[in-house]
């Protein structure tokens, strides 16, 4: 079709978005193409149809949850603090920043000619110091026997126990959550029939409205 | 406030800054979304969708001054998302779907009723499902782009940057988005005239 060319132009001209020439350009094929002018109008009139469909007002309930990293979390909670806290608070933990240091590095200070003597340092036996035993009594090698049996039916009897324990406590749970979607199933149930009802009732409000409409005009 | 004006306060972490870009684009996006997808609650969800990405990367705009162009962007690929979920549902799903993208009652039943008569209620509730439908009817590509251009006033050349095709691709287009749905309309004989009676 030789007027296929123009449709762009068209649009630009029913949405008054076009340049000079381009007007120029449609305007002539408009003056002598009866077609494009009943297209024009159309096209128009279709716009214009469009139009009376009026914007909604959405209902929508906006939650955003800001997530922060634990560090930024810190810093935001110190940045809040007052000056005085926040100087305590620095100064507590350089204090401590040092002592770990110096723990770390086992650091002894001496002074006054050995008179004051501080040392840092993590738990590790010297080597050398004594290391405690217990004596252990000796046992026959029935008696032993006896006590790992005693030790292992000692052992299994607590796993019975906490097993038993977690199976109540997992029925518990089982019957409490069974018991919530009954309620919630329940409670949709009783949504789904009202929202039917509603829906019911407008359809029925409509076909009146159809109805009447129709007799109305029937009668006119 | 401008938009450029609360950007700038969004990026500096002004969260009242925020809200007020969200109440001042809400509706907008809201109809963007439902004019696409047809159905309220996944408009809603689009709409979410949509502000919860303006939050996350609003300081990557570049441009403040281009938020409309950026936002409406976000939009149309979040619809874009939905339909592409829906492909593959229906792809995954035996239970046949056939025409639409959606059964247009799921829309049509919560269309708002404020008129005053049933025969005010009755005229309005037809034409709006009789458009609502010859929208629905078009294909996805062109009804984003009589949306956009019929509903929020956006240029050619905004459209094409944000559809990310030609600018004379968005014109044809919407000129055969149009052509449809005037077609349809006359089958439904739903004319200007008729909507200046009867509305």
């Amino acid at each position: 079709m030789k007027c296929e060319k123009y449709k762009e132009d068209l649009i630009s001209l029913v949405y008054g978005e076009i340049d000079a020439e381009a007007k120029k350009r449609i305007e002539a094929h408009l003056a002598r193409c009866g077609q494009c002018r009943q297209e024009l109008k159309e096209l128009q009139d279709t716009c214009k149809t469009l139009e009376t469909w009026e914007d909604e007002h959405p209902e929508i309930q906006y939650v955003f949850v800001k997530t922060e990293p634990f560090i930024k979390k810190v810093w935001n909670a110190f940045s809040d603090l007052a000056w005085p806290k926040k100087a305590a608070l620095s100064v507590c933990t350089a204090l401590l920043a040092v002592f770990f240091i110096m723990s770390a590095a086992h650091t002894t200070i001496t002074g006054g000619n050995g008179a004051f003597r501080i040392a840092l340092g993590v738990q590790n036996p010297a080597p050398g110091a004594p290391v405690q035993t217990a004596a252990l009594p000796q046992l026959s090698q029935e008696e032993i026997i006896a006590l790992v049996s005693r030790m292992i039916e000692e052992s299994e009897k607590q796993q019975q126990d906490i097993t038993d324990y977690k199976l109540v406590q997992m029925a518990d749970h089982f019957n409490k959550a069974r018991q919530t979607d009954l309620v919630t199933l329940g409670e949709e149930m009783q949504g789904i029939h009202r929202s039917a009802q509603g829906q019911f009732n407008k359809t029925y409000k409509v076909l009146n409205g159809l109805i009447q409409l129709a007799s109305n005009r029937y009668n006119n | 406030m401008t938009d450029t004006e609360l950007v700038l306060r969004c990026r500096k972490g002004d969260s009242h800054a925020f809200t007020m870009l969200v109440r001042q684009w809400e509706p907008a996006i809201y109809n963007f979304a439902l004019r696409n997808v047809g159905t309220k609650h996944t408009a809603e969800d689009i709409c979410q969708t949509v502000f919860l990405r303006v939050y996350e990367k609003i300081g990557t705009l570049r441009k403040p001054e281009k938020f409309k162009q950026w936002i409406f962007t976000i939009t149309h690929n979040a619809c874009r998302d939905e339909f592409k979920r829906r492909k593959k549902l229906r792809l995954s799903s035996s239970q046949a779907h056939s025409g639409g993208d959606e059964n247009p009652g799921s829309y049509l039943d919560n269309l708002p009723g404020a008129s005053p008569t049933p025969e005010q209620e009755c005229n309005s509730s037809i034409i709006r499902s009789v458009l609502y439908r010859a929208l629905m009817e078009i294909p996805i590509e062109q009804r984003a782009v009589v949306v956009m251009k019929q509903y929020h006033n956006l240029t050619f050349p905004e459209i094409a940057r944000i559809t990310k095709i030609p600018e004379n691709t968005v014109k044809s287009r919407l000129y055969y988005g149009l052509k449809s749905m005037r077609k349809i309309l006359k089958q439904e004989n739903i004319n200007r005239e008729a909507l200046t009676h009867e509305v």
